[in-house]
């Protein structure tokens, strides 16, 4: 199971999932001509594309894969306020539905993000196991436990945004939605800190001016004791599962 | 290489001017291909970043000093940028330019407040009334929708005087009519004036209190709308990147964060739900094959 990062920022988030035969786009949020040359131009194993809320930094291109023939899995309230059309696009409701796409198996969970009805997934696919995918919220009210992949989002750390209030380099309007709408470092290692079987880290969404990649790297790492990757753009890794039993 | 100072100080305005108005033409320009920004259709970049510059050429910090030599390339491109996204105009007194230091800083007026807002969605227009001493004014509370509705109002003409003003109101009409009111008193009103720099005691605020008012009443009313957005959203970042001439309350920063800080701590301190991820290898509940989707059966 490979993983590329087509972008992972407040101006476009698109990663895909590529396993053997079964590709699942997870956001949309970067130029479709981006997707496609990712991708090769080649659909065929593409079985859908999974969106967490309707902003344009995740849902730029949504409608253009719709339009595509490729299905859209959301919340209803994602759908309502992208006006995605019904017929080829599926509702998730948080906590209860649960849908296979393709090889996937895929769990929708509420988030906490200033977006109509957001919501983070839970994957499974036997290439890799479990995954879980959380972006765009400022808390994660639920403990994964067994996951063997983490997708989290570490935008800002408290410190930065401190130091920038103070230094009138970042507005105190927007420090405050920062916080009450993204996950902060000090919260998504809470998350990470107890998961054992956990293979991987991927932090996302990192914050262009409130977040310093190397040092979240390095807190993380040591916190967990496992490889921690940045998700910049055109970042390709391997994920897999290591059978222990 | 004599060149005298009159010489240079003509000659170092102009050509920034070209450099930086071309540099905000281009990043516009490149956020408009890319269908990130919507400039209102009847604005043009270049007359505002034109009449800019006129202002900006007249425009003086504290000890005298022309901004444009005050402060940094960088503030002054960053407030044209703001002020483009914003559709702002200074010629149509929308907005001006403060310096802090060698920072510039773009100031809205309400009039520009008012424009701003008109652009989001859903928002057809913003307008304010002053509420004098002898007027009726009646509100009620609508539960269905949670919102403070004007029940009443008649003003009269014989009660206008500026000395008994008692209270102003905002409202934002949607397309289906108000979709939001905004009341303050008097004294609400005078504490917002205490913020400002001129404490509420400036001629205009002395001779033209029902239009400052207004002014205090419609900002606080369109607040409320910038806070939702978009992380792409540019155009609410530069509403929020930008000051109001008139009654910007002076922030208690330390508090504000420490205030929002607390608030997600409270919820992340509440029980989490246990999720066993490895249980999702079992049979799933439901199952949604490609065809099904494109004969658009209803879904749960």
């Amino acid at each position: 199971m490979i993983l590329k990062v087509l972008g992972s920022s407040s101006k476009g988030n698109c990663y895909l999932l590529m396993a053997q035969d079964d590709i699942l786009i997870l956001e949309a949020g970067v130029g479709i001509r981006d997707i496609k040359m990712a991708l090769g131009f080649d659909f065929r194993n593409v079985r859908g594309c999974l969106l967490t809320h309707e902003h344009k930094d995740h849902s730029r291109s949504a409608i253009d894969l719709h339009n595509m023939g490729i299905p859209i899995y959301c919340t209803k309230g994602t759908r309502e306020a992208l006006e995605l059309p019904h017929k080829a696009s599926c509702i998730m409701v948080p906590e209860v539905t649960t849908v296979k796409i393709g090889g996937y198996v895929v769990t929708a969970y509420k988030a906490k993000h200033d977006a109509a009805e957001p919501c983070m997934f839970l994957i499974y696919h036997p290439e890799m196991g479990s995954m879980a995918f959380a972006t765009d919220t400022y808390i994660i009210p639920y403990d994964f436990r067994g996951l063997n992949h983490y997708l989290i989002e570490a935008n800002y750390s408290m410190k930065i945004i401190q130091d920038k209030v103070a230094q009138g380099l970042l507005h105190i309007k927007l420090a405050q939605r920062i916080i009450k709408s993204h996950l902060s470092l000090e919260n998504a290692l809470k998350q990470v800190k107890d998961s054992k079987d956990l293979e991987n880290v991927i932090l996302i969404h990192l914050s262009d001016s409130n977040s310093n990649a190397e040092e979240f790297k390095a807190e993380v790492q040591k916190s967990t004791g496992k490889p921690v990757y940045i998700a910049d753009k055109g970042l390709k890794i391997e994920l897999r599962r290591e059978m222990n039993e | 290489m004599a060149t005298t100072p009159k010489a240079t100080e003509n000659k170092a305005p102009a050509t920034q001017q070209v450099a930086i108005s071309e540099k905000v033409r281009q990043q516009i320009a490149d956020l408009t291909k890319k269908n990130q920004i919507a400039l209102p259709s009847n604005y043009s970049p270049e007359n505002a970043l034109k009449s800019a510059w006129l202002v900006l050429q007249e425009t003086q910090t504290r000890d005298k000093k022309p901004v444009l030599q005050a402060c940094t390339q960088a503030s002054i491109q960053n407030t044209l940028f703001d002020m483009v996204i914003q559709g702002l105009s200074p010629a149509k007194k929308q907005c001006y330019f403060i310096p802090y230091g060698n920072q510039l800083q773009l100031s809205r007026s309400y009039l520009g407040t008012v424009a701003v807002t008109k652009r989001l969605k859903g928002i057809k227009d913003v307008k304010a009334h002053v509420i004098y001493e002898g007027d009726t004014f009646e509100t009620e509370y609508d539960i269905a929708t949670a919102t403070v509705r004007i029940k009443e109002f008649k003003p009269s003409f014989g009660t206008i005087d500026i000395k008994k003003i008692i209270g102003a109101f905002a409202v934002i009409i949607g397309e289906n009519g108000p979709i939001h009111t905004e009341i303050m008193t008097i004294a609400q009103i005078k504490s917002a004036w205490n913020q400002g720099n001129a404490k509420g005691n400036s001629g205009a605020h002395n001779n033209f209190a029902e239009e400052m008012a207004k002014k205090s009443v419609i900002n606080r009313a369109c607040k409320t709308y910038w806070n939702t957005s978009d992380d792409s959203d540019l155009l609410i970042e530069a509403i929020n990147n930008t000051t109001d001439a008139e009654d910007e309350p002076k922030y208690d920063s330390k508090n504000m964060i420490a205030d929002a800080e607390y608030e997600v701590r409270q919820e992340e301190g509440a029980p989490k739900v246990i999720v066993e991820a490895q249980v999702m290898s079992e049979p799933v509940q439901q199952t949604i094959e490609d065809e099904d989707i494109y004969e658009g059966t209803p879904f749960k």
